[in-house]
């Protein structure tokens, strides 16, 4: 099946969307809630499944729309079509600060691997499945649980990484050790296993948990420089209603208490 | 004779990874006897010879198989994701690669046994606490019965007389004399030789109702009393009250119903505090099953005969109650549907028990005074 070729602009620094240039006909499908604006001759349609058309009958879209839950996202997706005349533009914004990588599944084989949540949009007719990690401990300790997000198809896919994105190319046998969490996607012959640090001094005063995810190439790699999780507990444990209300943590201020009297945007 | 792997060059198309590759070329692999030959896609061969390739298993959910090798200090790498190829060289081992391909073959087994493995504990840690409280829900009449046999009957009476403080001020009890007397005595006289020390009340209370509370409290409502047309009928109702003692029908329900936690507290022998006014609402609440009114219903029965009342007596009160069963002053039967049923049974078991005993006298007791000293 052809796919949809779609154009694209990135737009934005640190909390970017992707504007995708759709000719007549073509069209595009996001996750639910990602849409930020499309313009006049797009039409919207909502469906069951992941929206490639792979899936036929009502079972194969029920079995499609039970693995999106497993991964976490919405039953349905959003397929933008355009019915109008000339190009016209709909864009998919990234639900938390970070980076949208394009990833055109060619390049990687045809298939990535990559986190739950991750996925922002692609050409209709990508394919999205699972990947369920069959590595007990990977999946376990490995920071992205047994189910991970699959893209398989030959258009453009859209992911979104927290903080600053960054591709590393490994080389056939090169072994990356990164913190788990960090890994946003991977091609499929690389291999990610985790490995326990080795020291229990480490383990317990470096702060980086007991286990690195390690990746062994060949391949590419995506990873994230803030994970949504790490982003989140430090903005709980910022928070004057951690722990009970009462404590937060300060900017630093020699004032202290004080300074919290003159910064003014204490209620 | 050993089964000689086949000379055949085994081809298959694969992804080779060299030191500035960074995307997988598009290959295909020949191997013939002693060596790897590469073809890219340009025409050029390449030849390594197999004693320098090590084979080992790699990729996403190690399915990948992995040709690798060193080249003027590079790593090189020819990857085979298709697992039908794979399955033809695990069948018939090119030469030269034997022995890697038992290796990998090993290899796989053991991480397929090892995932299996893993899988099968987790999923029975799963399992296994649901398979309990399966269990548990599945035979919960059983449990309940073993707890209930765990219960002395001491302990029985002290958590009754517990029990029965806690509803008694929801009592409105009274003792007129021909009436206490009365009820007294057709109460040992059923009761005689049991091993629980019964008490009987006289509640005051226009609905036609009784009840009994584990360890031998009775209590019978005056609309009960004012019911009855005789000492038997009166009778009848309370050798089913008595049978619901004697077979520890409410203990078995409370401890069904509050499961473990009871169980503990008798244990424990602790029966002051929460527990009794929890088990006195609990009673007030409990409807015994349609299997445990009717053992009352024949055992009570038998009972009578036993002690030589008549069981007639229980057949017409509840006829009578059958007839009032609408009303909702009637409680005595009105949880329990198939009313007809159980006067049917109990004819049944009256023209069946006629015959084999004799005729027995009427209780020697003045009904009308009875009923006569009831307060209005």
């Amino acid at each position: 099946m052809a796919m949809d070729i779609i154009d694209y602009k990135i737009v934005g620094n640190d909390m970017q969307y992707v504007e995708v240039e759709l000719d007549p006909g073509e069209a595009a499908v996001g996750e639910a809630g990602t849409m930020m604006y499309m313009e006049d001759g797009i039409v919207m349609d909502t469906v069951f499944g992941d929206g490639s058309e792979q899936q036929r009958g009502f079972l194969g879209k029920l079995m499609g729309a039970g693995k999106r839950l497993l991964t976490g996202e919405s039953l349905f997706t959003t397929i933008f079509v355009n019915q109008g005349q000339g190009k016209k533009h709909v864009s998919f914004a990234a639900p938390y600060p970070g980076h949208i990588i394009p990833i055109h599944l060619p390049d990687v084989g045809g298939t990535l691997i990559c986190q739950k949540d991750s996925f922002l949009c692609a050409a209709k007719g990508v394919s999205l499945g699972i990947a369920f990690q069959r590595k007990l401990g990977a999946g376990f300790f490995g920071g992205e649980g047994f189910i991970m997000q699959k893209l398989d198809g030959d258009g453009l896919a859209f992911v979104h990484a927290g903080g600053t994105v960054c591709q590393k190319i490994l080389a056939p046998g090169e072994v990356l050790r990164l913190d788990t969490g960090c890994l946003v996607a991977m091609e499929s012959t690389v291999d990610f296993d985790i490995e326990y640090v080795g020291k229990i001094k480490s383990a317990l005063f470096s702060g980086e948990g007991l286990f690195f995810a390690t990746l062994r190439g060949p391949g590419r790699v995506w990873l994230q420089s803030l994970p949504l999780s790490r982003m989140a507990d430090r903005i709980v444990s910022a928070s004057k209603y951690a722990q009970g209300g009462g404590s937060r943590r300060e900017e630093g201020s020699l004032l202290g208490g004080i300074g919290d009297l003159l910064d003014g945007d204490n209620r | 004779m050993r089964r000689t792997a086949s000379l055949a060059a085994h081809s298959f198309a694969g992804q080779c990874f060299g030191p500035d590759k960074a995307k997988g070329d598009d290959v295909l692999v020949e191997l013939v006897p002693g060596s790897l030959v590469i073809c890219l896609a340009d025409g050029v061969r390449q030849a390594v010879p197999l004693t320098s390739v090590k084979l080992s298993r790699g990729g996403f959910n190690q399915t990948q198989w992995q040709f690798q090798w060193k080249q003027d200090g590079s790593n090189w790498m020819v990857i085979l994701s298709d697992t039908n190829i794979q399955q033809k060289l695990l069948s018939s081992p090119p030469v030269g690669l034997e022995k890697e391909i038992e290796a990998l073959k090993s290899g796989q087994r053991k991480s397929k046994l090892f995932s299996r493995l893993g899988w099968t504990i987790i999923t029975l840690i799963i399992l296994i606490p649901i398979a309990l409280l399966g269990l548990f829900w599945w035979k919960a009449d059983k449990i309940a019965e073993w707890g209930v046999e765990k219960i002395s009957t001491a302990q029985e009476a002290s958590l009754g007389n517990a029990i029965f403080e806690a509803q008694k001020t929801g009592l409105k009890l009274i003792n007129p004399a021909p009436a206490q007397s009365a009820l007294e005595e057709i109460g040992h006289k059923l009761t005689d030789g049991s091993s629980y020390q019964y008490q009987f009340y006289i509640n005051n209370d226009p609905s036609i109702n009784a009840f009994a509370i584990p360890g031998g409290v009775i209590v019978v409502n005056t609309g009960l009393i004012k019911a009855s047309d005789s000492a038997e009928e009166l009778a009848g109702v309370l050798a089913h009250e008595v049978q619901h003692v004697e077979l520890r029908h409410s203990l078995k329900g409370m401890v069904k119903d509050l499961g473990l936690q009871a169980l503990m507290q008798f244990a424990w022998g602790d029966y002051s505090g929460a527990l009794p006014a929890q088990m006195a609402k609990d009673l007030s609440q409990l409807s015994f099953s349609r299997s445990q009114e009717e053992e009352a219903d024949l055992r009570g029965f038998d009972l009578l005969v036993n002690k030589q009342i008549n069981p007639k007596g229980m057949v017409s009160i509840y006829e009578k109650l059958e007839k009032d069963g609408g009303k909702p002053a009637v409680t005595l039967l009105s949880t329990h549907p198939d009313t007809k049923t159980r006067v049917l049974q109990l004819k049944e078991r009256m023209v069946n028990t006629h015959s084999t005993t004799k005729p027995m006298a009427p209780l020697n007791i003045k009904w009308a005074v009875v009923k006569a000293s009831l307060p209005q």
